[in-house]
């Protein structure tokens, strides 16, 4: 296995002959020894019991060992901070990096469960624009992390996951160690990875992680695993050995970009539409993202419909008519989809209705399809997540964003004066018709403004008051809550929102809301998220992680007492079949008894504030509660609220 | 959403022309029907107040009890139907009667928070 695996095993059979008489005296009161005692005893001094019973290794310490050499590359690597919960199968690695590392970049975060490791990271990913390291224990922490790692993965964000597998069985030790090794371990979540390894020497791994390093953060970025072998950490590393080491040296990141000649029969077709329409997903990866699709939007006066994956564009941009979409895209000649993730889904749909009946949506026969994404360049067989099959009539292949300056570039080409005026009068329309979609959002939200359970638009709106004059991170999904963060705040910063799961896995949102506020410690940042109570319940103890590293999120838990989505879902199968819907609580509502979140907080060493259900208490509470933050704490309000 | 709700609100309007006609519409009693709205499951799309939400539009101000109950035995959309077996009329009088007696919102121009 090791480099050292020849040398190991001489040691340990010559401790066994050295240590066997011995050894067989002191366990003969077993009746399983009593049957292997010779029948004539070897005439040997008798030893006290229980000294002496082990064979005597040769060593018994070292100085250095194959994790410090790990230690070393991972350095290398820009990791700030590495979420974990602790296991023996890299527990080498674990003290080279608290000693020999001195817990310094990366930093650990410990964490309660894996699940919510992995998915700090991915929140962490989104506002750091970097990746976190996960170390999980073999087997069983990776099975509790794989679903965390198949969202970051639908997600395309980047996180370096460690695991550890003890593989040369010789050297297991007997029951847990075997429990928790296994032949192809990665086998497990690979369908959901970009890449994985299993390298078995010191210089392997060190190569392993650069790599891993590497492709995690060339998009498409994804998920990586590297599973570290235990006796490659834990064995000792001499100076011979470590001189012919390598770390190979991490490049520049650079991400691919369209073709040339496609972005400029791109930039033709989108300058002559006479209704071109910008869809953007997946496609804000780094901070100019926005700046470089309102100039886009800007120069060809086109309506910009936000698929919301990433922060792509200013909610109040004057041409961002997302509440339009139907209306905008059923009037569209030319659709450019940026890394739109689901291409299908805008053009054709799947009712949900008996026999799943499906329904063209009203689009125009003559509609040209442009696709920028990268979605095609990362495609595995086994999940869904791939979405349906929709070729578009000029797919381009390549990162939306890199793509985005020579598409730029190639419309401003396009462009004569003429032609811009023209562009510009539609531009006067689209811009005089905005004000209207705001005005709208208020419009609904006024409706149960005083309710209780407190309306989603109230919570939203009172949250928004106190944290619009600051600088904010908004790091949790908006779809349960209608969508009103969307519709009625400004958003217009790159950090202000980081998009969702990616699959829907619930458990995502308390653990990367946790993880944007890492990214976010120390800049006077407020990270304020709105929770679900489900997804709160399903990883809540990164509650404990927030108050034992200090780090300063603002959650408030969207309290609906329930799994609403699956009321909803058993609902619509009630009503179907014309059945009883009183039952359709059973299994759904999280009631009786009723979670009290803000004594869940205390008990994590959280400030905590609530059951709230009179909305007038709620601007209050929030007040406390960032003030809280502001100290550098976490603090969690439950509102209880409306379903949707 | 609201292009939805224009929608319904609409088709309402239509229907009420046609309704016009019928007088025998149940009385409906609000308390009953605040009841109904919640044992039936309408609150779960629409919220409590019939405010609406992403996964049903609005309510108030009601449209007219013909359309409504149009609306409830053969749905326009994805809405889910409700057979007079689940809701009867006499029900579905009840929970009109109910959206009916809600209170009109404040005028959004007069609400702090959403200046
Ligand atoms: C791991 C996982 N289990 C179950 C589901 C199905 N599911 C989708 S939404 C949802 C409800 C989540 O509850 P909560 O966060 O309270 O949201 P609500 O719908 O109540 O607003 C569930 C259980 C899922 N998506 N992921
Ligand atoms: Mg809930």
């Amino acid at each position: 296995m090791s480099r050292r695996a020849g040398l190991k095993r001489r040691q340990v059979l010559a401790g066994m002959v050295a240590a066997a008489p011995a050894a067989t005296l002191a366990s003969a009161g077993g009746a399983m020894a009593q049957a292997a005692v010779p029948a004539r005893a070897p005439s040997v001094p008798p030893v006290p019991p229980n000294e002496n019973v082990l064979p005597p290794p040769i060593r018994l310490t070292e100085s250095r060992s194959g994790s410090d050499f790990m230690v070393d590359v991972i350095k290398t690597l820009d990791l700030d901070y590495i979420a974990s919960l602790p296991a023996a199968t890299f527990r080498g690695l674990q003290e080279s990096l608290l000693n020999y590392g001195m817990n310094k970049s990366p930093e650990f975060i410990l964490c309660l469960h894996e699940e919510c490791a992995i998915a700090m990271a991915h929140g962490y990913a989104k506002i750091a624009r970097k990746p976190m390291a996960c170390m999980v224990h073999g087997t069983v922490g990776l099975q509790h992390a794989s679903m965390a790692i198949y969202n970051a993965y639908a997600d395309r964000a980047p996180i370096l996951v460690i695991s550890g597998n003890m593989q040369n069985t010789a050297a297991r030790r007997p029951n847990v160690e075997w429990n928790h090794a296994a032949l192809d371990q990665n086998a497990l979540v690979r369908d959901f990875t970009k890449w994985d390894a299993q390298p078995t020497s010191l210089e392997a791994t060190g190569e392993a992680l650069v790599q891993a390093y590497d492709l995690a953060t060339t998009a498409p970025m994804a998920p990586v695993l590297v599973t570290i072998d235990t006796d490659v950490q834990e064995d000792p590393l001499e100076k011979t050995e470590e001189a012919t080491l390598r770390i190979p040296k991490l490049g520049r990141r650079v991400h691919p970009q369209g073709d040339d000649e496609a972005v400029r029969d791109a930039a033709k077709l989108l300058v002559a539409a006479e209704n071109p329409v910008i869809y953007a997903n997946r496609y804000g990866r780094s901070e100019r993202a926005p700046q470089l699709l309102i100039q886009l939007a800007e120069l060809l006066h086109a309506p910009v419909i936000d698929g919301r994956a990433r922060m792509n564009f200013p909610s109040r941009h004057k041409y961002n008519h997302s509440s339009r979409r139907e209306q905008l895209l059923a009037q569209a000649d030319v659709l450019l989809a940026l890394e739109p993730v689901e291409l299908w889904g805008l053009t054709n749909d799947v009712q949900d209705l008996i026999g799943r009946p499906y329904h063209k949506l009203n689009r125009r026969p003559d509609l040209k399809i442009i696709h920028i994404g990268t979605e095609s360049l990362l495609v595995k067989s086994n999940y869904g997540e791939v979405q349906h099959y929709a070729p578009a009539d000029l797919p381009i292949a390549g990162d939306a964003e890199a793509t985005m300056p020579s598409l730029i570039e190639a419309v401003r080409r396009e462009l004569t004066p003429a032609r811009a005026a023209v562009l510009a009068a539609r531009g006067q329309k689209l811009a005089a018709f905005a004000p209207r979609l705001l005005e709208q959002a208020r419009a609904d939200a006024v409706y149960g403004w005083d309710a209780s359970p407190i309306s989603v638009a109230r919570t939203c709106m009172e949250l928004w008051d106190q944290i619009k004059d600051e600088d904010w991170t908004m790091p949790t999904e908006t779809v349960f809550l209608s969508d009103y963060p969307h519709r009625l705040w400004d958003i217009d910063k790159p950090h202000q929102w980081i998009g969702g799961s990616g699959a829907q896995g619930v458990g995502y949102n308390a653990p990367a809301a946790l993880g944007a506020a890492l990214a976010n410690k120390g800049t006077g940042r407020v990270t304020a998220a709105i929770i679900g109570d489900g997804e709160m319940m399903m990883t809540n103890t990164m509650l404990w992680t927030a108050a034992h590293h200090q780090i300063p999120l603002l959650a408030l838990v969207h309290n609906n007492r329930a799994y609403h989505m699956e009321v909803m879902h058993t609902l619509r199968m009630a009503d179907r079949r014309s059945r009883d819907t009183s039952r359709i609580h059973i299994g759904t509502d999280i009631a009786n008894p009723n979670v009290d979140y803000a004594t869940l907080a205390k008990a994590m060493g959280v400030y905590g504030q609530g059951p709230i259900d009179n909305p007038n208490d709620l601007g209050p509470a929030i007040r406390r509660a960032i003030e809280v933050v502001k100290r550098g704490e976490p603090a969690l309000i439950d509102v209880v609220s409306q379903p949707r | 959403m609201f292009t939805r709700i224009l929608t319904i609100v609409a088709a309402g309007l239509l229907w009420a022309g046609v309704a016009a006609a019928q007088t025998d519409a149940p009385r409906g009693d609000a308390q009953a029907g605040r009841q109904l709205f919640q044992a039936k499951g309408c609150y779960s799309c629409h919220g409590f107040v019939g405010q609406g939400s992403r996964e049903g539009p609005r309510l108030t101000p009601v449209i007219a009890f013909p359309a409504f109950v149009a609306q409830l035995r053969t749905p326009r959309a994805i809405m889910p139907p409700y057979e007079a077996a689940l809701v009867s009329d006499k029900q579905a009088a009840d929970i009109h009667a109910y959206l009916e007696s809600l209170p009109k919102p404040p005028d959004p121009k007069s609400v702090r928070l959403l200046q």
